[in-house]
This record gives C-alpha cells, sequence and structure tokens, in this order.
C-alpha cells in the first residue's frame, strides 16, 4: 500500500509541475500603432505637364518659302538657337520659319546644309527652352523607335517605326550608309526626329516610300558636322 | 486472560519495570505431527504497521487539500488569463474595427482622386487635340497667306508689266529695247494667265 500511494503522490506532484509549464500567460501589452509608416508614392506622370511628351515638345514644323511657292517639313530642336532638318527641305528657300507643337512662330536667321547628308542646320533667336537629347548610335535590329513630325503640313504626329538595319542611300544618290526603317514616311515627315525608347534621337528621317518603308540618317553624320570634322555650307536662295 | 495465556501479548509491568522475557508458548500440536521444538512459527507484529497507515492518511489529507488549493488558485489563475485575453481580443477587435474603416476611408478617397484624375486626363488630351489643332490651322493659314502674298505680289506684277506696255502703246517716245510691244503682250499674257490660273486652283484647292 505504501509504494502505489507514494508512487501516486510523486505522479500528482510530477503533473503539477510539469502543467506549470505549459500555463498560458497573460496577453502582452498591446503595441500603441499598428500602421506601419509608408512613404508616399512619387507622382509618375508620363510626358509633360502640358499633356504633349517631351519628343512633341521639340519636334517643330518647317515652312519655307521658295520663288514658285512654298514647302512643308519638320525638324527638332538642337539647342536653344538652333534646329535641324533636311537640306531638300529648305532649298532654294527664301524664308525659312519653324512652328512648335502649341503653334508658335520663329524666323530662321540664317540656314546651312550639309555637303554630303541630307542635312540642314537653321539658326534663329535662343527662342527654345527645351531640346532634344541626341546620340551617335546605330538602333539595334528591330528596336522599336518613333518619328514625330508634320505628315503633310498637318497635325503634330507621332508614328511607330522599326529599325530594319542599315541601307545604301539611293535617294540622294550618294551611297553613303542611312538607316532602314519600317514605318509610314509622308510627306511633311521629312526633317522628323527619329526616338529611341528613351527619348533619345537617334537619327534624322529625309525619305520614305509607299509600302511603308523610311530611310533616316544617322547621327553620326551630324556628330561629324557639329564636331568640324565635315563643314556645313551656307543655304544659297534659288532666286 | 491468565499470564499464561494472554493471546501473544505481553502484561504490562509497572511503571519503572522492564518488561520480563516471556516464555515462547506455542499452540498444541495437532495429534499426528511432530514437533519442532528449534523452530518456532513468528508471529506478525501489527502495532508499527498501524502507526504507518496513520501517518500515510495524514499525509494523503494533506496532499488532496494541497492539490484542491492548487486547483482553486490554478483556477484562478486561469480565469484572469482568460479574461486579460478576453479584453485584449475585445481591444484588437475595436482597432480592426477602426482600421477597417479607416482603409475604407482610404479606398473612397483613392477612387475619387483616380476618378479625378482620369477626367483631368481626358480633358488634357482634348485640350493637346485642340491645341494641337490650332497650331495647325494656324500653320495652314499662314501657309495660304504666304502664297497668297506671292500671288499677290505677281499679279501686282502683271498688273505694272500691264501699265508699263500701256504707257509704250500709248507714248511714242517710249519702247522696249530688248524685245518688241508684241513679244512683251504675249508673254504678260501668258504670265497673267498662268497667276490666274494657279489662283483659282489653291481657290479649289480651299474649297472656295
Amino acid at each position: 500500500m505504501n509504494g502505489p500511494r507514494a508512487a501516486l503522490v510523486g505522479a500528482a506532484v510530477t503533473l503539477t509541475a510539469a502543467a506549470c509549464g505549459v500555463l498560458p500567460s497573460p496577453p502582452p501589452p498591446l503595441q500603441t500603432d499598428f500602421v506601419p509608416q509608408a512613404s508616399a508614392p512619387s507622382a509618375t506622370v508620363s510626358g509633360t505637364a502640358d499633356g504633349f511628351s517631351a519628343e512633341e515638345h521639340v519636334s517643330v514644323r518647317v515652312r519655307v518659302t521658295k520663288c514658285d511657292g512654298w514647302a512643308t517639313g519638320s525638324g527638332w530642336v538642337l539647342s536653344e538657337n538652333q534646329v535641324i532638318t533636311n537640306r531638300h527641305v529648305v532649298a532654294d528657300g527664301t524664308e525659312i520659319e519653324v512652328t512648335t507643337y502649341d503653334g508658335r512662330d520663329y524666323v530662321v536667321a540664317t540656314a546651312q546644309i550639309a555637303p554630303v547628308a541630307d542635312l540642314a542646320l537653321l539658326t534663329l533667336d535662343p527662342v527654345f527652352t527645351e531640346w532634344a537629347p541626341w546620340e551617335s548610335r546605330e538602333p539595334g535590329m528591330q528596336e522599336q523607335l518613333s518619328i514625330v513630325g508634320y505628315p503633310e503640313g498637318q497635325q503634330l504626329t507621332t508614328t511607330p517605326a522599326v529599325y530594319v538595319g542599315d541601307t545604301a542611300d539611293t535617294v540622294e544618290s550618294t551611297g553613303e550608309a542611312v538607316q532602314g526603317l519600317r514605318a509610314v514616311v509622308k510627306h511633311g515627315n521629312s526633317g522628323s526626329p527619329l526616338f529611341d525608347a528613351s527619348g533619345t534621337v537617334v537619327g534624322t528621317v529625309y525619305a520614305g516610300d509607299e509600302v511603308g518603308g523610311g530611310l533616316a540618317w544617322s547621327n553620326t553624320y551630324l556628330d561629324d558636322l557639329l564636331t568640324g570634322a565635315t563643314q556645313w555650307q551656307p543655304l544659297t536662295p534659288g532666286c | 486472560m491468565t499470564d499464561q495465556d494472554h493471546g501473544g501479548f505481553m502484561p504490562v509491568p509497572p511503571r519503572g519495570e522492564p518488561y520480563a522475557n516471556p516464555a515462547p508458548v506455542h499452540p498444541p500440536l495437532a495429534a499426528g505431527f511432530p514437533a519442532i521444538a528449534s523452530a518456532p512459527a513468528p508471529l506478525p507484529s501489527p502495532a508499527p504497521a498501524r502507526k504507518r497507515t496513520g501517518a500515510g492518511a495524514w499525509a494523503l489529507r494533506i496532499v488532496v487539500a494541497l492539490a484542491v488549493v492548487g486547483m482553486v488558485g490554478l483556477s484562478g489563475y486561469l480565469i484572469w488569463v482568460s479574461t486579460q485575453w478576453q479584453q485584449q481580443v475585445d481591444q484588437l477587435t475595436d482597432i480592426n474595427t477602426e482600421l477597417g474603416q479607416r482603409v475604407a476611408d482610404e479606398q473612397a478617397a483613392a477612387l475619387a482622386a483616380r476618378t479625378q484624375a482620369d477626367e483631368a486626363t481626358a480633358q488634357l488630351d482634348e485640350l493637346k487635340t485642340r491645341v494641337t489643332d490650332l497650331a495647325n490651322e494656324e500653320a495652314n493659314a499662314t501657309d495660304n497667306q504666304s502664297v497668297l502674298i506671292n500671288y499677290l505680289d505677281a499679279m501686282v506684277e502683271c498688273a505694272s508689266g500691264r501699265q508699263e506696255l500701256i504707257n509704250v502703246l500709248t507714248d511714242s517716245r517710249l519702247y522696249y529695247p530688248d524685245s518688241s510691244p508684241a513679244q512683251v503682250e504675249r508673254e504678260l499674257v501668258t504670265y497673267c494667265d498662268g497667276i490666274v490660273g494657279q489662283y483659282n486652283d489653291l481657290k479649289q484647292e480651299l474649297g472656295q
């Protein structure tokens, strides 16, 4: 009798002691704030405050008064007082004006043309507050690009383009390597900037065909002209 | 019960006297059994067992009492802990409800802001289109103005040429040194008819 009782008491004591180890504890005090600190997301606005993209801001319409009429083309702002367009746009021009995306007109003071590439440099008073970033690089094959200009002298239009490799210039018959594009290029698009996805100008459009092909001059030629490796020539009016 | 037959118990001696060493008492042997004088059977001694039983009972009572007290204390503790948890659950429920309300308010505000942003974007797109159209209309008007000025200049030149021809024809002192009036007249007619034709083409192009 003594042994079982002692074992029973021992077991009870052991169980009690063990139970003390698993007794539930009261809840810890509540934290004072359950809302974590969060930084406000930055307001990401595509384009600019006026609804036009940065590419549209730096694309201009070029109006050229000639002896027998007038012509329109496109161009892009290189600096606060310079615009790049095509040589054939300003050829025989007696008066040249550029119009911005919002309708502001500026008269061009002087015009210079490139000897080989179909490029022209227009100089006017320092009126521009924005100009386009540009690079002398060849786009990658099938790279998605965009042409921003004034086809047929009408509304400012952004046209998608795909780079399909270099090809020889047959329009101006110079034989120089120019950028081949798959894009709808119309009259009036001449001189349009060719933008890559980051908004950098990688070429200047100068020709198109009826089957969705386009051509652009690489900025390598522009680089040579701006650094003095190739000399600009003055534009001589035809009349 | 006598001194010789006391059932195994010893008589209690007077105070101060020691217990006598009793002679062993044996029960009578049954007939037919041999007597074994040298190995008497030991008798049980119940006195010490009775003492242990009493202590064990007390110990058991004490253990049970302690267990009861422990259970009462444990129950009280568990009730207190349960109450604490319940209170915290209530607090968390209140906080959760408040946070849920805040989330709902924020979602409603975000939805309203998104709707306003969409409306503003649509208005901005509309304004952008309008600005583009106006810029285009102005540019085309300027283009047409330039052309009209060119035509006007040409017509002024045409009129001047005709006036000069009239002067030559009406004043015998005047003449064309490198041409004849008839030749000049033909050239003027061709030039002026060309200007008029282009002007009419432009009017037709402009829908007027």
